[in-house]
């Protein structure tokens, strides 16, 4: 079973609810999908066992064949590639890895050849198998380093995935396969409106999703009265308490500042299991 | 006229109230909400739309079936690096998937497929009293982030050249992938909003790590201090390390956070502490760009 936990707005409490819930079902894997900004490692303190390096394929040209035809130049969509006369120009980081290129050359001139965008780190906490993505600073594009990440689940083991926020390409990525999605939101103005295109999000997706109200008791009754007439799960409710703000800004889970919680969290995915 | 990016890495530390908070106190600036996923500048700024353009995202494969001799070849394992087309009685072409890279196209011998626009958001032009924001949305699930930020950027930044005014103030997402990019490219100066919390940091450290790879000069600005002090301290002795001016510390004021009902302090209440502590942040960083 993989469960997602993402949010449309960032700093909901997405790496407090996901290391939490993790900790209170005690087994398992853990995937950190985060890969621009990756946290979930405060938290859980992994013991790091494994690095291994994430690689894309990109073009290299061999001047020697290469006529200047300036076929690789007309097929490429992302200007990743230009001829230009006599000379060729690569961008490789605009490249998308089609394989356009090669296939279109006519001298054969064209390689492919691997240009390192990220690290895998893996660990374990207690019985947690953890894993994360951290992605090298200045790449764009994170999808392949969260696919590549993603190829570490087993699926006969219960995952859970702290995925980015927002609601396109890397939480897409992130959230695709997985059987159940925790959207996490506060009763805000602005919680509610990325709350509404999360929602969207996973139902094109065609995922189940419940939310966790985080910080309940700030703010309006509006993202309350949204699930209710939408017909979404509230599955949590969490109050909003210093004690709990300051143990996240050293690195401590929810579940350790307030220990009563961890059997809530294993009730609830009990339930989500159940669904 | 001048380009200031506000970004944080970290979701959630108060960049969008400093964003709306400085281009509030401005007249005649532009602001550019380049969160395309969850747009939030207008949440607070609540302008008045006086234009709205659809925006088309990456192109898309489509099939002609009428032209489609079922040679096959499109199909072909390994093909469509994205795998996004299925077998079926024709190739089925999934839009979700496609990146729009053409291969198929071209390996097409009956030229069945095409490359087509898509629609995949909308971009606003608001006006408030005094200012002009330009801002996106793009719809859920939908591929092409980056793209629409660097729309939106260039519609603010003619739009800036048009009139004639100063300053474009980018509200970028969080984050340090493609839309923060799009967001930081060709901008004069970046103020990085922090907080006093151990991912906050982590997320810092990267943040001016991409600043410099983009050679973007940076300030800090300390929201929510007292939270943590040790934490406060670590921000301090890193700013130092790295020569990086730290212009403000904004305490965490609890009642704000707890009263977060879309206004912005400097507007509903000027004279409050938090109000006084946003406007020295903005003097002083009009002062630095
Ligand atoms: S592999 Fe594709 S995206 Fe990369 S350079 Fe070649 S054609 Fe362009
Ligand atoms: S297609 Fe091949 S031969 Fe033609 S310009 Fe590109 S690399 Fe050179
Ligand atoms: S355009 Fe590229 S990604 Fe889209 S279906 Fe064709 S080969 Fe696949
Ligand atoms: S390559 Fe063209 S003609 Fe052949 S199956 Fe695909 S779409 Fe049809």
């Amino acid at each position: 079973m993989i469960i997602s936990i993402a949010s449309g707005k960032g700093g909901t409490g997405k790496t407090t609810i996901a290391t939490s819930l993790a900790l209170s079902i005690e087994h398992g894997q853990f995937l950190d999908c985060d890969v621009e900004e990756p946290n979930a490692h405060l938290f859980l303190k992994p013991e790091k066992e494994k690095v291994e390096t994430v690689s894309v394929t990109v073009p290299e040209v061999d001047m020697n064949l290469c006529t200047h035809c300036g076929e690789c130049g007309k097929i490429c969509q992302f200007k990743a590639i230009v001829s230009v006369k006599k000379s060729l120009l690569l961008f490789p980081q605009l490249c998308h890895s089609c394989g356009g290129c090669i296939k279109a050359c006519p001298s054969g001139a064209i390689k492919e050849v691997e240009r390192e965008i990220g690290i895998i780190e893996s660990g374990r906490v207690k019985d947690i198998e953890f894993h994360h993505g951290i992605l090298n600073i200045g790449e764009a594009k994170s999808p392949p380093l969260i696919k590549a990440l993603k190829k570490k689940i087993n699926n006969s083991n219960t995952v859970i995935i702290d995925s980015p926020p927002g609601t396109s390409c890397p939480v897409i990525t992130s959230v695709r396969g997985s059987d159940y999605v925790i959207l996490v939101t506060e009763p805000t103005p602005f919680g509610l409106n990325d709350l509404i295109l999360a929602v969207e999000m996973v139902k094109t997706l065609l995922i189940p999703s419940g939310i966790i109200i985080n910080r309940s008791d700030i703010g309006d009754r509006e993202v309350f009265l949204y699930c209710e007439r939408e017909n979404i799960p509230i599955l949590m409710e969490i109050p909003n308490n210093r004690e709990v703000a300051e143990g996240y800004s050293k690195g401590k889970t929810l579940v350790e500042t307030l220990p009563e919680l961890k059997e809530k969290f294993r009730e609830l995915f009990k339930n989500i299991k159940r669904s | 006229m001048k380009e200031l990016v506000i970004i944080s890495g970290k979701g959630g530390t108060g960049k969008t109230l400093i964003s709306a908070s400085f281009i509030s106190l401005m007249k005649d600036a532009i602001g550019a909400d380049c969160d395309v996923d969850t747009p939030n500048l207008h949440l607070l700024l609540k302008p008045s739309v006086i234009s709205e353009e659809k925006y088309y995202g990456p192109k898309v494969a489509l099939l002609n079936k009428s032209k489609c001799t079922l040679c096959g070849k499109c199909m072909e394992e390994d093909l469509c690096r994205f795998h996004a087309i299925g077998k079926g009685e024709f190739p089925v072409f999934n839009s979700f998937y496609c990146r729009g890279c053409g291969v198929c196209i071209v390996i097409c011998p009956e030229k069945a497929i095409d490359l087509v626009e898509r629609e995949a958001g909308k971009i606003y032009t608001g006006k408030t009293e005094k200012n002009f924001i330009v801002y996106g949305q793009l719809e859920p699930a939908q591929l092409g982030s980056g793209k629409m930020v660097v729309q939106i950027k260039n519609k603010a930044r003619n739009m800036a050249l048009e009139k004639g005014l100063e300053l474009v103030i980018i509200d970028s997402s969080a984050g340090l992938g493609c839309t923060v990019i799009a967001s930081l490219s060709n901008c004069n100066c970046a103020l990085i909003v922090t907080e006093p919390t151990l991912s906050a940091i982590s997320d810092l450290l990267r943040i001016i790590e991409l600043t410099e790879y983009f050679n973007i000069p940076s300030f800090i600005c300390i929201n929510k201090c007292g939270i943590n002090q040790v934490n406060e301290k670590k921000i301090i002795d890193f700013a130092r390390e790295k020569e990086i001016k730290i212009i403000e510390k904004i305490p965490f004021y609890k009642d704000f956070a707890i009263n977060n009902t879309g206004e912005i302090p400097v507007i509903s209440c000027p004279e409050s502490e938090l109000s006084q502590k946003i406007i020295n942040t903005w003097k002083k960083m009009l002062s630095l760009i």
